[in-house]
């Protein structure tokens, strides 16, 4: 029913115990991008141990793998969190627990005391009398309707039901995938994020008492409530005004399902690493205990990248955003800086290298604004390429997002000696400026804008395309910072050490176990 | 990092329970038999108005050659006739009009193609060569009115449908009684009859086809649509068959028992059985028209407020406060309706012998005139049952009803059949009350239940 164990690997995922679970949601494999390649170069980077990945994923439809898989991955299993309902629910009183019970768990779990403990409560509930129901029973059966009832009674009377229901059914829908999901066998889970991710990584610690790890990149819940306050087609039925209302909207029902979500996993994890100190703050604020948490930047190999030619000042004058055309990566304001700036430098090349396929509507978009801006010979929108090739020509890189972790784009740019300007989200200016810690100073490697900033982005550019020194310097300084703090041979011993401190045994322990035996 | 999360959020908008034009196949349902009812009186008349020049044995092949080529096609295009409406529905709702007449024209030809093919099934199990060609003939003109009616009534086109009915029957009742007259014999009649047929087919589709302008472009696109829709609606195209047939069914039985005779056709009948049974069954127009009537205003009207008012985001209080309003319409349209078929009935029974007389039945046929019409009586309560779950889109009961209907007519006739005539009449009476019974159930229930169903249906739609 829910998962579909992909043929491309090998397939023992129930039987065989992995050292590692990796639990990560709309990345790895099927989509590519800095967060599946930090995957893909984690496994590669611990031969020693062996890994299950569990990628979550939103609906049945076929995914093609953009990855190769490594040797060391057992196996990997797709857990969708909406794949269509049976027609009929079994619907028995012994399968689904009471809807009030049902309703109260749920509600429990969305409440600000609510986490490990209430979703431990809510497993419990769904698996009354130990009969597991089926996700049908949970999402469309006579039950769970009366539940949902009683939620929207509860929580927002006022509001469209409609959208309520179909609010529930994708929040709580994919929370009972993830709870009826069989799990693979592993002596540590550690998942990448909060959300889904994180339940299954709670559950998995909540079942077996195996510890769980965490080691966010972005922060999950911050991300998703930047594009819950972005969806227009949400209507806001609260004024929100001086008296006090305890009504909530259908904004606050998925953030206050997402934080949920989060407290659940922080509470379930002995262990909560982050990419920058700054994001810290963000965890601490959604209920992660301060002794749990730690900094493992990411790294990357800088030789990979240092020996490649820096673009020269005869060839023209080139920008470019590498990531992927999406929303959260504010593709659109790279455009409309490359049109501010082309009125200054005629021969300007801006150019997008990255996956268009993720999101092909905003795409669309961008091509859209692309010709009404006139910038058909400026602007390209290239889609997924070897970056390699393209640094040679490459005089800034441009990180326009409107969140980030820890970007490699621009730990690559660095590393091959570009100047960035990037927007001041996530560890982008602990990059570009160097952390509090840094010592000596180095100085900066280009320059940070705000969010949605196209003249600041455009300013910043001429200044960096019209002066080779100012280039050059900003460029080495970069190159500097990333080879002393963001090597990858460091990184991959951290997550090494993590997972020893876990319980994870290396291929010698395995072997030794297995001789002793 | 993108979650999973996002496809989510961005496609909720659409997913609404959307108000479809369910309206038309429930009213299909229902404006199906008045064509077959006025085709009785069609009968009725060519019998009365040549029964002074034919004799008794002609009369009556002609009368089984019609009869056969009905039957057969109502049921054996009963799934293709409910699609097409559905199909016909879905297509407007959607905006997909360049379809309409591409799907119009396959459901035409796979109807008529099946009308025949179950001709020929028939002729492989029985001897009917001397109006083996007419019966096909017949079928598929039928077949094709079936067809071109359902869309008509997917367009709520009654005016139209009453007047080519009226009118091509009237051309049938006139070209039969010529031929007949003229010394004809039955095939030629059967043949003059679908004449008239032709003519109301051709009245039917000009009506469709002037709604449906749009030219046809691709010539797969409309089967491959038929096929997707067939799939969807499966459990509609399945009901149907069974609904049609349980119409029939106690007819098939009587005709294979000691009643059944051989017409100078070669297709068997039973004339006192078919005589009553087809006579009571033309107690329940009045009480047609009058449902009819009651779901196309009072009940239409609630219909759309609940459905609309969930789509314009109402509150839960106000979706429940208009189920409500549409349960007690529900039920209203079924009582006020029950209770004057009970009425008509009552009259019928008072009347029975005086009917008998008038139809020239024999005197011993009032007591099966008497059960048929208390049978139909609760068959139409049935039917008016159906079309509310076919309003309410619970297709999957109205398929078991439907098939409960039918296999109860089918045991009890065939119990009547081994118990003797005078028992006949009373397998369709005891399977028309236990039906009528749960279908009515089924709907209180269903009707009890709307906004949980509605909203997993959506949810089942949504492939969530």
């Amino acid at each position: 029913m829910l998962t579909q164990t992909d043929t491309h690997f090998a397939t023992d995922a129930r039987g065989t115990e992995a050292d590692v679970c990796l639990i990560v949601e709309g990345c790895y494999p099927f989509v590519s991008g800095g967060v599946s390649t930090w995957l893909d170069w984690l496994m590669r980077t611990q031969p020693s141990l062996t890994f299950h990945v569990v990628a979550i994923v939103s609906d049945e439809a076929p995914r093609v793998s953009r990855y190769a898989p490594p040797s060391n991955l057992i196996s990997l299993q797709r857990l969708v969190l909406h794949p269509p309902v049976a027609k009929r629910s079994r619907g028995t009183a012994a399968s689904v627990a009471e809807s009030a019970e049902l309703a109260n768990a749920m509600l429990a779990l969305l409440k600000p005391s609510g986490g490990f403990d209430a979703l431990s409560h809510l497993i419990r509930v769904i698996r009354t009398d130990g009969c597991t129901p089926t996700l049908t029973d949970l999402k469309a059966s006579e039950t769970s309707w009366d539940a949902i009832v009683k939620m929207y009674q509860a929580l927002m009377p006022q509001a469209s039901f409609l959208h309520f229901y179909w609010a529930w059914q994708a929040l709580f829908g994919g929370l009972f995938s993830v709870l009826l999901f069989p799990l693979p066998r592993a002596r540590i889970y550690h998942t990448i994020s909060t959300g889904y991710a994180g339940l299954l990584a709670a559950r998995a610690a909540a079942e077996t008492g195996r510890p769980a790890i965490l080691t966010e990149h972005g922060i999950y819940t911050n991300e998703r409530r930047i594009e819950i306050l972005m969806a227009e087609w949400i209507a806001d039925t609260v004024q929100k005004g001086i008296a006090a209302d305890e009504r909530i909207d259908l904004r606050d029902l998925w953030t206050k399902a997402f934080e949920s979500f989060a407290r659940a996993c922080y509470e379930a994890c002995t262990d909560i690493t982050t990419l920058y100190r700054d994001n810290q703050r963000l965890q601490l604020a959604l209920g992660a205990e301060r002794e749990k948490l730690s900094v493992i930047a990411n790294g990357i190999d800088p030789a990979r990248f240092g020996r490649l030619p820096v673009a020269s000042h005869d060839t023209p004058p080139t920008l470019a955003l590498i990531g992927r055309v999406v929303p959260i990566k504010d593709v659109k304001s790279f455009i409309s800086a490359a049109a501010l700036l082309r009125r200054q430098i005629p021969d300007l090349c801006a150019l997008v290298l990255g996956p268009l396929d993720e999101d092909p509507a905003y795409a669309d978009e961008c091509s859209e604004l692309i010709r009404e801006l006139a910038l058909e010979d400026c602007v390209r929108l290239l889609g997924t390429v070897n970056i390699v090739d393209y640094m040679p020509r490459i005089h800034v890189v441009v990180l326009s997002s409107l969140s980030e972790a820890q970007p490699l784009a621009l730990l690559e740019a660095g590393a091959a000696g570009i100047p960035c300007i990037a927007t001041d989200v996530g560890a982008c200016r602990e990059i570009i400026e160097g952390s509090a810690e840094e010592q000596p100073r180095l100085g900066p490697g280009g320059y940070v804008t705000g969010l949605v900033a196209p003249s600041e982005i455009a300013a910043a550019a001429k200044r960096l395309l019209e002066s080779e020194d100012l280039r050059r310097t900003m460029g080495e300084t970069l190159r500097q910072r990333v080879r002393r703090y963001y090597d990858s041979g460091q990184a991959s011993s951290n997550y090494h050490l993590l997972y020893e401190r876990r319980g994870a045994r290396t291929s010698g322990a395995r072997e030794l176990e297995g001789s002793q035996q | 990092m993108s979650g999973a999360v996002p496809v989510l959020l961005h496609g909720r908008k659409a997913d609404t329970p959307r108000e479809r034009v369910t309206s038309s196949d429930a009213l299909g349902a229902i404006v199906a038999t008045g064509p077959w009812i006025l085709t009785i009186l069609a009968l009725a008349a060519i019998s009365l108005t040549t029964r002074e020049d034919l004799e008794l044995d002609t009369l009556a092949a002609f009368r089984t050659i019609v009869v056969y080529a009905f039957a057969l096609s109502l049921v054996a295009t009963a799934p293709i006739t409910i699609i097409s409406i559905r199909m016909t529905a879905d297509l407007l709702h959607l905006g997909r009009t360049e379809l309409l007449l591409g799907c119009f024209l396959a459901s035409l030809l796979l109807g008529a193609l099946l009308s025949a093919a179950s001709f020929a099934v028939l002729a492989l199990v029985s001897s009917v060569s001397p109006a083996g060609l007419a019966v096909v003939i017949c079928s598929s003109v039928v077949g094709f009115v079936w067809i071109a009616l359902a869309l008509s009534t997917a367009l709520r086109d009654y005016r139209g449908i009453l007047m080519a009915f009226a009118g091509g029957l009237a051309v049938s009742a006139f070209v039969t009684v010529g031929v007949a007259q003229a010394g004809g014999s039955y095939v030629q009649m059967a043949y003059g009859f679908a004449v008239g047929l032709f003519v109301t087919m051709l009245l039917l589709c000009y009506r469709v086809l002037t709604e449906f302008r749009h030219p046809m472009r691709n010539i797969l696109a409309p089967l491959q649509a038929f096929g997707h829709f067939g799939r969807t609606y499966k459990m509609l195209a399945i009901g149907a068959t069974f609904v049609t047939a349980g119409v029939w069914v106690d007819k098939w039985i009587i005709w294979s028992g000691p009643e059944g005779e051989q017409a100078l056709s070669g297709l068997v009948h039973a004339p006192t059985y078919d005589g009553a049974m087809f006579i009571a069954y033309l107690s329940i127009v009045p009480c047609l028209v009058l449902f009819v009537s009651i779901l196309e205003t009072s009940f239409t009207r609630n219909y759309r407020r609940y459905y609309l008012a969930i789509s314009a985001h109402a509150t839960l209080t106000t979706i429940e406060r208009n189920a409500r309003d549409l349960a007690v319409q529900t039920h209203r349209a079924l009582l006020r309706t029950g209770r004057a078929q009970f009425i008509i009935c009552l009259i019928f029974v008072m009347a029975a012998p005086n009917i008998v007389e008038l139809a020239g039945l024999h005197y011993e046929d009032t007591g099966l005139l008497r059960v048929g019409a208390i049978g139909a009586s609760f068959h139409f309560l049935f039917l008016a049952s159906l079309s509310f779950l076919l309003f309410f889109e619970r297709h999957t009961e109205f398929c078991l009803l439907g098939a409960c209907q039918f296999t109860l007519n089918s045991i009890f006739t065939i119990a009547t059949l081994l118990a003797g005539p005078d028992y006949y009449g009373l397998g369709y009476l005891a399977a028309a009350v236990i039906s009528s019974l749960i279908a009515f159930a089924v709907v209180d229930r269903s009707i009890g239940q709307l906004t949980y169903f509605t909203f997993s249906r959506a949810l089942g739609a949504a492939r969530m």
